[in-house]
Parts: structure tokens; C-alpha cells; sequence
């Protein structure tokens, strides 16, 4: 989905097969998460009842839109070569925060604003740790997702958060959670917003070429200029706002908060990104790939409650699914 | 070091018709010569002579593709860094020293070789301590190895392989990154090993410290083996002329009109040099020539702003200070690195989008890109550039001398005034070389003030008007290209221009 993969035959000059066999082979990449994604629908609908109502496919798709909505921002984050392990930590931080307002009577507005805010304040500690300490963002965010938790935590003495929504102000709010768009959860409808807005940033501006360039190799972007420093941070800002504006939108839908939602959120939205084709080490991925993995890891557990695996079983098989996605990834570029 | 007694054979390693080729180069082309016991060889050579590759596959690190290596009589079968070092005990101390830095310094002198099974710890230091009284040494065993100094580091090498009883021992450039104190005290010990028989090979092209403490002379050049000497039956003329040895071939190219002074260095230092003055003219080459730990790939580095320096740069006559590549690149500077592959080109990007990258930031409109107007910008570019190859594949699939072509076309674009190259053409091809060279003095036309450094002479006489010479971060002297030869510019290359040579403060 990147610009290389232009329809169009090269119309330069000499060998012209130069590219063709790479162009394929990326086509390829995104296309053999397609089809493995096809194919589990394909057993969704001929292997287990249910599958292809609308109320479970759209029950998929509520289920993938807090992942993905953190997943656009770990696109970002993993395409520019850093990881946040803290994500999960910064939706539950974002969800009591809003809690904490919105019970106070602030208006739902602001709070939204607010906690979006503190998520890209926290996003901004972990970027600005990183980049001026020199340190590697795992560490850094393996700190931070436990200092966020605390925090979370530490705000309400650990009492959970329960909203009425006899308040007006909170029915508004659980609008955001609950609502329906022509007959379209709300979540869904606010994910895919996100996913459009993140790949037209990563795909058709400065700083998503940038993104690009700094992920591909750090020591050349700053030979060219890039301030690496300042995309890496604006990568970190990015998710955390992400995530709690992920958090804000779980808040709605339950309209109950406590510190310990979340966790283990990372694993999921790093696996998603990872299973759409983002190298780990950065340079390469694309928000196509990000949503398709997203929808895999959604579809895939909610066909193995459908076929009654147990959720010890569904837990093994993500595992599993992880594993052999990058294996093929690094078997496909080995070959290139 | 009673290892020696058993090697009676006076030659220690005898190499015959070793070939190595590597994807477009010969790195080694029918190679024979011998290293005797009891005796310090030296092994010289300019860049790519092929001196790395023969002390690799003597160290077991490669294999040849063809010929055959004896040591102390015994054909070696199976080349393998254990093989070499426990069978046939040959070691080498590499230039780039590798060791365990968190473990203690007798761990990494006995490390393979720890005493028993379960190696007691009093053991092992008391064996290392033996070791290093062995060489004169008071290293603390106990001492984290990464502690200790570049010299320390070293002779913790040596001494491992005198713990195994190495009877060869290859030392690739180890003077590199030593004081004077500390050279004298390295060959004191080379030369303490060498009369109890071992077989030492020294790699260096520093003149002056072969001619202090090698016996024997073997001069590589182009992969293949031109001549040995005794260092007592040459001069440092006769040795320059064997390394260097071929015509220039090419025609030079015609002079150019200069302009404006746009460079002016004063006093420019950092770590990897001193005190450099130096002045570039709009539509001149200045070439830096120099070994390559004299400086010269720093000095391009600093003048870039991308690695720090003190003293002063001047541009168009206005002092400016570039505290980032960034800085340099708004006031109008381009540089193309040494290293390819690891500072210039995208891997993960397109070829077009590689030879773009620069121009992100005018295309872009409130932040955004127009995908239109980008791609027909590379697809000009491209073009412009004479790269074969398609502008939608990966960079990574085009040859050398054509990623060299995005690369120095993405800055040309630019029309910098002034353009740092750092060997613009290493690894490149003979044809696209030859196009680098065109685009080069077409930039200098067009009024660029260009200042290139080389590894390779008769690339830095061709193209340049003047050239400078470093020699240990300093300059050792200026010479008019015309005037100029490659042993002239050696000869200033490898001349002594320590701090310590009197040179009048200030100005």
C-alpha cells in the first residue's frame, strides 16, 4: 500500500523487471494475511452457526475497534523502530481520568479532550524519555506501563469508577460506547475514522514519510536532515493519545472504570501490527496491514468461542498465529 | 613460551595460490608467499590491496576459494576459528578488539580454556597472573576487562594467545589507537615474542613503524602478491612505488573558472583531528587524501555538522555554527557518506523514493505530500541520474555504483553550494565511477565548492585541483593536483606529524 506498489509499469529505462518480482512479493505480504483472514471466515461460515449474522460481525467488529484503535498509533511507533509497552496502561490511566471528571459533573466534552490529553502527555514522557536519554524505548515504556498502572491506580485509591447515565451529560457521553451510526456501533464507526486519518497521515504527508525514512535507518534520515528526534517523540505522542482515546471509548461502553482494565492490552495491539507486516525493527509496514491483523486476531477469537474452544485454547492458538505471521514474514524476505 | 622449542621448521605459514573472489571483486588473486618463524613480516597494502582477506582466512575467519595453507609444515583442512587457533595456533588481534567487557580480565585471557571442570576462580587468577608477569605486565586479573585501555585491551589478546601457545600471531593495524608511550611498549613485547620464535605478521601502512620493527617486507596490491622485501634492503620510496605501482589511465579533466572563497576552515578540531586549515573555491575540487584513521572521513563528518568539532568554519565569509546536519543543510551544504549502506541509503524505501527524500519538505503542502507530484519528481530524477533500474524497486536490488548515482543526485538536485564527499565512490563500479566523476565536475561548473575525500589516488588526482593530506588527524601538506603523484601524496600520507613536532602556536 505504499507508494511502490503504483499500478502503473515503470516507464523508465532499462530492466524493467528489476522491481517486478519485489512488487509482487509485497503485494503478496499484505495479500497472504487477506486470504488468511478469508479463510478463517470461510470456517466461520461453513464450520460454525452463527458466524455470519450481523449482530456477531458486528460484534467482531466492536470487539476489534479498542485494539484498533491503539494499533494505528503502534503502527507509527513500530514503523519509526520503538515499541510501547505501556499502552494499556495509559487506557486505563485515560478511562479514570474521565471517570473521575465526568463523575465530578465536568462536561463530557471537555473530558473527552482532557483525557485524550493526558494520553499524549504520557506519550510525550515516553518519547521524551527515550529520545534524551538515549535509552531503548522497551525500557523505557517496560517503566512507564508500570508507573501509568500506578498512577491509575493511585487516583482513586484503587475504587472503581461507576457512571450513572440517568445524568444526561453521561447518556451524551455512553453515546460514544453505545450508539449506533445506521445501524453501525459507534466504536466501529470511530476506528475506522482513526485508521483513515492514520494512513492518510502515514501514507500522504511529510511526516509520515518521515516516519518512513527514520524507521529505515536512523544514522541516514539525520545525514538528510530529519529531525529524528522530534518524529520518534511525535510517534510516542500519537499513541499515547490513541490509547486513551481507546480507554475514553471502553469507558463509554461500560460506564465503569477501575486501574486494573487493560492489561495486557500491549500484547494485542503489538501482535496486530506485527501479524499486519510491520518489521519489528522499523522501516516497513502500512495501516492496510495493521487494520487486516487487527480484524484476524478479533475474527479468530470470536470463531473459537463460536466453535467452543476454550479460552486456554484460544490463548495457545494467538500464540501460535504470532509466531508462525513473523515466521513467514522473515522465511518471505530471506527469499527477496 | 615453550611452544617455540617445537617449531623447528624456519617457516611458520607458507600460503600458495590463495584466491578469494567475493560478488564482483578478486579480493585475492593467486597469492603465495611465506611468513618465517623467529622474524616480524610485515604486510602492506593501500585499501582493497587484499591484506584484510589473507589475515582472515590465516585467522580461519574465511575460507579460500582456491590454494593451499601450511603452518609449521601441517596443511590447514578445515578453516575455522577454533581450527586455527587450537590446531594449528595461529591468533590474531584484530582491529576492532572484541571481548567480554563485563567479565574479569583473567576470564577473558582463559576464556575456552579454563582450568578443570568446575574452573575455581583463585585458579584462574593465579594462572592469568603468571601470564601477565610472563609479558611485564601489572594488569589487575580481577579487573573488568572492559576497563581497561585501548593498549590494555590488546595486550590481553596477546597474552591469550600466548595462554594457548600460539606460534603465529597477526596483529592488524594495532597501532591505530595507541600513544606513542604506549607503541613503544607493544613492540617491546613483539619483540621479546619474536626471539622466542613466535612467527609474528604486523599489518599496518605506516611506514615508519615498519621500517622500526619489521624484518621482512610483503607488499600486496590489487589482490595479488607484487613483491617482498627485507627492510634493510629498501627505502620508503621503493615500498610506495610497489603499493601504488599503476597508471593513471584517464584523461584529466579540463580546469575550471573559481569563484568566491566558500569554505574556510580555521583550526577545525575534534577527536579524530587537529588544527585543520583549509580553504575551498566555488567551481574548485579540493580532494583529502590520507590513510583511513588519519581524520579525513571525520573532517567532512564535522564540516557537516554531524559529528562535533571546535575552531572555526566560515561559509561565503559569514562564521556559522552547525550543530546538526540540519544546520548544514539549510545553509546550503550537501554531503554523501562514506558508508553506503549504513548512512545514506533507505533500505525499506523505493529507488524513487530514495532519491526524493530530500525534497519532502519543499513538495510538501500544510504537511501534506501530493503522491502525484512526488512520484514525478523521481521519476525525473531517476532519469536525470542515469540509474538502471525501476523507480518503484527496492534500492537494496540496484548495484553499487547505481545507489551511488540516487545518492549523490539526490543532494545535486539540491545545487549546494558547497558538497562534502566522503569517498563518493567506494565499491562502485568502473563505468558508474566514471559518470560520478562527470557529475562531479559538471557540479564544480555550476559553481559548487567541492571538497571530496578518497581512499583512492588516482580518483583524487583525476578529479581534483588541489588536494590536502592528512596524516594523524593533522595536515601534512597541500599539493596542486598537477603537481602531484600518488607516491608524493603516500610520502606525505604516512609522514610523522605528531603533536609534539614543533609547530608555533597561533598565528
Amino acid at each position: 500500500m505504499s507508494t511502490t506498489l503504483s499500478p502503473r509499469a515503470p516507464r523508465d529505462i532499462a530492466r524493467p523487471t528489476n522491481g517486478q518480482p519485489l512488487k509482487k512479493l509485497l503485494y503478496q505480504r499484505e495479500l497472504g494475511v487477506i486470504l488468511a483472514l478469508a479463510a478463517l471466515c470461510l470456517f466461520g461460515v461453513f464450520g460454525t452457526d452463527g458466524f455470519r449474522s450481523t449482530d456477531n460481525l458486528l460484534n467482531v467488529g466492536q470487539q476489534a475497534s479498542l485494539i484498533g484503535i491503539m494499533a494505528v498509533g503502534a503502527t507509527f511507533v513500530i514503523i519509526t523502530g520503538e515499541i510501547d509497552l505501556s499502552v494499556g496502561s495509559i487506557y486505563a490511566l485515560a478511562s479514570m481520568c474521565v471517570g473521575l471528571m465526568l463523575q465530578a459533573g465536568a462536561n463530557w466534552i471537555v473530558a473527552l479532550l482532557l483525557g485524550v490529553a493526558v494520553g499524549a502527555a504520557a506519550g510525550l514522557v515516553n518519547g521524551l524519555l527515550t529520545v534524551f536519554l538515549r535509552l531503548p524505548s522497551f525500557i523505557v515504556t517496560l517503566g512507564t506501563l508500570s508507573i501509568f498502572r500506578g498512577l491509575a491506580l493511585l487516583i482513586t485509591n484503587a475504587a472503581p469508577i461507576s457512571l450513572n447515565d440517568s445524568d444526561p451529560n453521561v447518556a451524551a457521553f455512553s453515546y460514544l460506547g453505545t450508539g449506533r451510526v445506521l445501524g453501525i456501533p459507534m466504536q466501529l464507526v470511530i476506528m475506522v475514522m482513526v485508521f483513515i486519518v492514520g494512513g492518510f497521515a502515514l501514507r500522504f504527508t511529510r511526516f509520515g514519510f518521515h516516519v518512513y525514512a527514520v524507521g529505515g535507518s536512523r544514522e541516514a534520515a539525520r545525514l538528510c536532515g530529519i529531525a529524528t528526534g522530534r518524529v520518534r517523540i511525535a510517534s510516542f505522542v500519537i499513541q499515547g493519545s490513541l490509547a486513551a482515546l481507546a480507554g475514553i471509548v471502553g469507558l463509554a461502553f461500560l460506564l465503569y472504570a477501575q486501574g486494573t482494565t487493560g492489561v495486557g492490552l500491549e500484547l494485542l495491539v503489538i501482535t496486530a501490527v506485527i501479524i499486519g507486516g510491520a518489521a519489528l525493527f522499523g522501516g516497513s509496514g502500512t495501516m492496510l496491514g495493521t487494520l487486516v491483523g487487527v480484524l484476524l486476531i478479533a475474527t479468530l477469537q470470536n470463531v473459537l468461542i463460536l466453535a467452543g474452544v476454550s479460552a486456554f485454547w484460544q490463548t495457545i492458538v494467538i500464540g501460535v498465529v504470532i509466531i508462525a505471521a513473523v515466521a513467514l514474514d522473515t522465511w518471505v524476505r530471506r527469499r527477496q | 613460551m615453550t611452544s617455540t622449542a617445537s617449531a623447528q621448521s624456519p617457516l611458520a605459514v607458507t600460503v600458495s595460490g590463495l584466491c578469494k573472489r567475493f560478488p564482483g571483486v578478486t579480493a585475492l588473486d593467486d597469492v603465495s608467499l611465506d611468513f618465517a618463524t623467529g622474524r616480524i613480516t610485515a604486510v602492506l597494502g593501500e585499501n582493497g590491496a587484499g591484506k584484510s582477506t589473507l589475515m582472515s582466512i590465516l585467522a580461519g575467519l574465511q575460507k579460500p576459494d582456491e590454494g593451499v595453507v601450511h603452518v609449521g609444515g601441517r596443511p590447514v583442512d578445515r578453516f575455522s576459528a577454533t581450527a586455527l587457533l587450537h590446531d594449528h595456533g595461529v591468533a590474531l588481534v584484530p582491529q576492532e578488539i572484541a571481548l567480554a567487557a563485563e567479565r574479569s580480565v583473567a576470564e577473558n585471557i582463559l576464556m575456552g580454556q579454563e582450568p578443570g571442570v568446575l574452573p575455581s576462580r583463585r585458579r584462574m587468577v593465579g594462572r592469568a597472573t603468571s601470564l601477565l608477569d610472563e609479558v611485564g605486565s601489572t594488569i589487575d586479573p580481577r579487573q573488568r576487562a572492559g576497563a581497561l585501555s585501548t593498549a590494555d585491551q590488546q595486550l590481553l589478546l596477546i597474552v591469550r594467545a600466548i595462554a594457548r601457545d600460539c606460534r603465529v600471531l597477526i596483529l592488524d593495524e594495532p597501532t591505530t589507537s595507541l600513544t606513542g608511550q604506549e607503541v613503544a611498549s607493544l613492540f617491546t613485547l613483539l619483540r621479546r615474542l619474536r626471539d622466542a620464535g613466535t612467527a609474528v605478521i604486523y599489518v599496518s601502512h605506516r611506514l615508519p613503524e615498519i621500517f622500526e620493527i619489521c624484518e621482512d617486507i610483503h607488499v600486496l596490491r590489487d589482490g595479488r602478491h607484487v613483491a617482498s622485501f627485507g627492510t634493510a634492503q629498501v627505502t620508503p620510496q621503493q615500498l610506495v612505488a610497489a603499493m601504488v605501482g599503476r597508471e593513471v589511465a584517464e584523461r584529466p579533466y579540463d580546469r575550471r573558472a573559481e569563484g568566491r572563497s566558500v569554505l574556510s576552515l580555521r583550526g577545525l578540531t575534534s577527536a579524530a583531528f587537529a588544527d585543520v586549515d583549509l580553504d575551498v573555491r566555488a567551481g574548485e575540487v579540493v580532494g583529502v587524501a590520507g590513510l583511513p584513521d588519519s581524520g579525513r572521513s571525520e573532517l567532512l563528518a564535522a564540516i557537516f555538522g554531524a559529528v562535533p568539532s571546535r575552531g572555526s568554519i566560515h561559509l561565503d565569509g559569514e562564521k556559522v555554527t552547525l550543530r546538526s546536519p540540519r544546520d548544514a543543510i539549510k545553509c546550503g551544504i550537501g554531503y554523501v557518506p562514506a558508508e553506503r549502506r549504513a548512512q545514506a541509503i533507505f533500505p525499506d524505501m523505493s529507488v524513487g523514493r530514495n532519491a526524493v527524500v530530500l525534497d519532502v519538505e519543499d513538495l510538501s503542502w500544510f504537511g501534506m505530500v501530493p503522491p502525484r507530484r512526488l512520484r514525478a519528481l523521481a521519476d525525473e530524477r531517476i532519469r536525470a541520474n542515469d540509474v538502471r533500474g525501476s523507480i518503484a524497486g527496492s534500492i537494496t536490488g540496484l548495484s553499487g555504483g547505481n545507489q551511488q548515482k540516487v545518492i549523490i543526485g539526490r543532494w545535486l538536485a539540491r545545487k549546494p553550494k558547497l558538497l562534502l564527499l566522503d569517498d563518493p565512490t567506494r565499491g562502485v563500479d568502473v563505468g558508474a565511477k566514471e559518470e560520478i566523476h562527470d557529475r562531479i565536475d559538471g557540479a564544480a561548473r555550476q559553481g559548487a565548492a567541492v571538497l571530496m575525500s578518497s581512499s583512492d589516488l588516482p580518483e583524487l588526482l583525476r578529479t581534483c585541483d588541489r588536494i590536502v593530506v592528512l596524516s594523524q588527524g593533522r595536515v601534512a601538506g597541500t599539493e596542486l593536483a598537477i603537481d602531484a603523484t600518488e607516491e608524493s601524496i603516500m610520502r606525505l600520507a604516512t609522514r610523522d606529524v605528531a603533536p609534539s613536532a614543533s609547530r608555533p602556536e597561533g598565528k
